[in-house]
């Protein structure tokens, strides 16, 4: 039984209420519903484009597909770490993009080391973590503009950095010939590693302490707060990891395309928004879901690749995105409303002991605080988890 | 009363002062005006003043020289000193001239300094490039500020980078225009976008000539001219050479940067003219757009790929870029395509060069770097001053050259852009530092 059903149960609804409450076609109240939904409509995608372009699923369609989907995956989890607390961080494209120069600058001369390489990289993606994490947790920034600004700063050193040397070198080819380099079948190590992030990333939000006071307190700071969780802490966090898995992705897009350029990670401003909404994450925040994020980044990889190979000019696939983008928005608005017309009813009909908030020994703060449909914490019943709203956290 | 009288007292003081202003103005306007030189007067005058004040130092080349440098230029002979434009000829002609070892040290400073002291002269000249920084752009930059050497009352030369901004870039050529420079040259990135700027420059007497990257007929009437390849007969050639490659039969893929693109649209319409003609066997299959970045150009090759056709050979605008081509084909483990690109890379040759080597060989065909299209500008534009009679384009040719091994030079970096006419003490601390 889920959590969802539960909580109906512990009222005691009249018929009217009762037919109300009486599930319907639309309402998705399994579980697995926030993965399997966009899983399924990522596959009926795969199935148009094998339909269309068979070749899609060969060796070459997969060994030249994988590593950008593979590339977009692994910023996408990063993004819908943001996403998940309510901001947003556009400050991905320049990251990859500095990452990228920075990468190449030490590991691509005669001599340059591939690890100091990585380690710079990486750094770089902590340390805009770090700014990021503090400018809009600690001092309250917005994330919007914040993110706007530290991207600028990290364009404007990758274009010093760039001009100086940079602009003629190449990823060392062992570098390119890992990051090209397939398993049998074509897909792409690149993949793998973004499966893998997702992996550790789902099994981190779900089965360890930090990753569910993760939950909650991007969810709901409020409820963090009363259970005794640093929620901005662990906010600023998700800010670093984004950064770092950034900077992931930019070493790794660096191999698959052999050079570091200004404009390497300007396609990823809006792609990596794009398929965290389309893995079904509200851009209020939410409970965090990496393979739905995943989904929709193979949506996004495919329906893209598919309107390339159709000839039709490329700006529609800048159309289609936005429209794709606004249709997946719509739905998750959608589930919004409706999530919180059961939250509301459930508040009404609730007993009182129902609205009792977890003790700070309950291990499991991420169940209730992260659902849509848990009860808020008392002295303010009617108030919504507002992941966003400002003055509500901690 | 006293509130009127106060009034007076303000007007008294204002108009004062601006006697005062004048004053002290007149004078420096007027040295502004004779230093710039670039007046509406100068542009329309034609007189032995004029001349005199503009040229450059004479050159005499033998008739080997002079084909030393068409054959270095074009990578070919079949080009002639007849064929060509006398501007576009001359200004080849200052691009490959010897140069002594002061100048080129003179030029390689110039390379750190967005104004530069190159001699005693009061003229200057600009170079406003829209998105600097890459090598090409470098070299580009380098070869003007070798050429301005020439022209000894040219004493500063500027150099303002708008970093692919087109608000920058008008900014800039305001900043420019404000400072009284005698002459610009450009490399328009944003197309007829800037052609409201350069109308600015030309009513406030200071000629522009736009090279590579230019404002399109409708600029006609607002910069010199602009120099560049004739699309369209740069199209006919890449047909050609891909005939020869293909021996009339095959499918191609055209690829350019945007949408729509001037360049891309005028050689892919003429080229599939002229397969459709000449050239029946040959289908075009597949048109792509790179938006002219190397993500977009493995994007739109894995598109490509994913279509399940076979592609015999690839046209694209840009030599930097079909590196990123080749690559994907060989990550998808497909036979390489052979290669008609603009310009050469030498990244590409390398591809090229270990290709030949491999099972499964591919042509390359690439035309010459162009970089010479920059002192064929200031040519123009030093020449309009004089009052000599420019054309409102001028259009040299492009062949296309196949690759050969041995093309590929170790020494340079990967994206070198090919022969050039600078010489080599200068391209080689040019390339050190990139």
């Amino acid at each position: 039984m889920t959590r969802h059903s539960q909580a109906p149960q512990a009222a005691i609804p009249g018929p009217a209420t009762a037919a109300r409450l009486r599930p319907s076609w639309a309402d998705l109240r399994w579980r697995g519903a926030p993965v399997a939904v966009p899983w399924a409509v990522a596959l009926a995608m795969l199935v148009v484009s094998v339909i269309l372009y068979p070749a899609t699923v060969h060796f070459g369609g997969l060994a030249t597909l994988t590593p950008l989907l593979g590339v977009l995956v692994i910023a996408s989890l990063g993004q819908s770490l943001v996403i998940g607390t309510g901001g947003i961080d556009l400050s991905v494209s320049s990251v990859i993009t500095v990452v990228g120069v920075v990468f190449v600058m030490e590991a691509g001369p005669k001599g340059g080391s591939t690890v100091v390489g990585l380690v710079y990289a990486l750094l770089i993606g902590l340390a805009c973590g770090l700014a990021n994490g503090f400018l809009v947790e600690y001092l309250r920034l917005s994330p919007l503009v914040t993110t706007l600004a530290t991207g600028q700063v990290m364009a404007g050193l990758a274009s010093l950095w760039y001009g100086n040397g940079t602009n003629g070198l190449t990823a060392p080819t062992r570098w390119k010939n890992l990051t090209g380099d397939t398993i049998a079948g074509g897909v792409s190590y690149v993949l793998i590693i973004a499966v893998a992030a997702a992996i550790v990333l789902s099994l981190l939000l779900s089965y360890t302490t930090v990753g569910r006071r993760l939950t909650v307190a991007s969810t709901s700071p409020r409820a963090a707060g009363y259970q005794g969780i640093r929620a901005r802490r662990y906010r600023a966090a998700t800010y670093v990891v984004a950064s770092v898995l950034y900077a992931l992705a930019g070493v790794l897009f660096v191999g698959v395309i052999g050079t570091s350029t200004l404009s390497l990670g300007d396609v990823y401003q809006l792609s990596t928004i794009v398929a965290v909404v389309l893995g079904g994450a509200a851009l209020s925040g939410g409970k965090l879901h990496p393979a739905a994020t995943l989904a929709g980044a193979l949506f996004l990889a495919l329906i893209n690749n598919d309107v390339s190979a159709s000839g039709i000019p490329s700006g529609w696939q800048s159309v289609l995105q936005g429209a794709v983008l606004v249709l997946a928005m719509a739905a998750t608005a959608t589930g919004v409303l409706r999530g919180l017309r059961r939250r509301r009813l459930r508040t009404a009909l609730a007993p009182p002991a129902a609205l009792a908030p977890p003790t700070p020994s309950e291990p499991a703060p991420a169940g209730p605080a992260a659902d849509p449909g848990s009860p808020a914490p008392p002295g303010d019943p009617e108030q919504p988890d507002p992941p966003t709203a400002q003055p509500s956290r901690e | 009363m006293i509130g009127f009288t106060a009034l007076g007292k303000r007007h008294v003081r204002a108009v004062a002062g601006f006697a005062i202003a004048a004053i002290i103005a007149a004078p420096a306007l007027a040295a502004c005006g004779s230093s710039g030189g670039g007046s509406s007067s100068s542009s329309s005058g034609s007189s032995s003043n004029n001349s005199s004040k503009y040229s450059p130092t004479p050159l005499n080349l033998t008739a080997a020289q002079q084909s030393a440098i068409l054959k270095k230029a074009f990578l070919t002979d079949s080009v002639t000193a007849g064929s060509l434009n006398p501007v576009i000829l001359q200004g080849l002609e200052y691009a490959g001239k010897t140069y002594t070892t002061a100048q080129v040290n003179k030029a390689w400073a110039c390379q750190s300094q967005t104004t530069c002291k190159i001699g005693s002269g009061s003229q200057t000249l600009a170079y406003l490039d829209g998105s600097g920084g890459n090598l090409w752009r470098e070299i580009t930059r380098a070869a003007i500020a070798l050429q301005a050497e020439n022209y000894p009352n040219i004493g500063t030369v500027i150099y303002e980078n708008a970093g692919g901004s087109l608000q920058t870039m008008q900014a800039d050529l305001k900043t420019l225009i404000a400072r009284r420079v005698t002459a610009i040259v450009t490399y328009d990135d944003f197309g007829a976008a800037m052609t409201a700027s350069f109308q600015q420059a030309k009513n406030a007497g200071i000629p522009i000539a736009a090279f590579g990257g230019t404002p399109g007929p409708g600029a006609a009437n607002a910069v010199v001219t602009q120099v560049q390849s004739s699309f369209c007969a740069d199209g006919v050639q890449m047909a050609e050479t891909t005939d020869k490659m293909l021996s009339g039969q095959g499918n191609v893929a055209f690829f350019t940067g945007t949408p729509g693109n001037p360049q891309g649209a005028g050689w892919q319409s003429c080229a599939a003219s002229w397969f459709s003609k000449n050239a029946p066997g040959i289908k075009v299959v597949d048109k792509s757009n790179t938006s002219w970045s190397n993500s977009g150009a493995v994007a739109a090759t894995t598109s490509l790929i994913s279509t399940g056709k076979k592609i015999d050979a690839v046209l694209y605008d840009y030599a930097n870029q079909t590196v990123n081509i080749v690559q994907t084909y060989q990550h998808a483990k497909q036979s390489v395509p052979d290669q008609v690109t603009w310009t050469t890379d030498n990244q590409l040759l390398q591809l090229f060069e270990q290709g030949q080597k491999s099972s499964d060989p591919w042509k390359l065909a690439g035309s010459s770097s162009i970089n010479f299209e920059g002192n064929i500008a200031v040519t123009a534009v030093m020449d309009h001053l004089t009052g000599k009679s420019v054309a409102s384009t001028l259009t040299f040719p492009l062949p296309f050259v196949q690759a050969q091994v041995g093309d590929y030079d170790a020494s340079q970096p990967a994206d070198g852009p090919g022969p050039t006419l600078m010489p080599d003490a200068l391209l080689s601390k040019l390339l050190a530092s990139s």
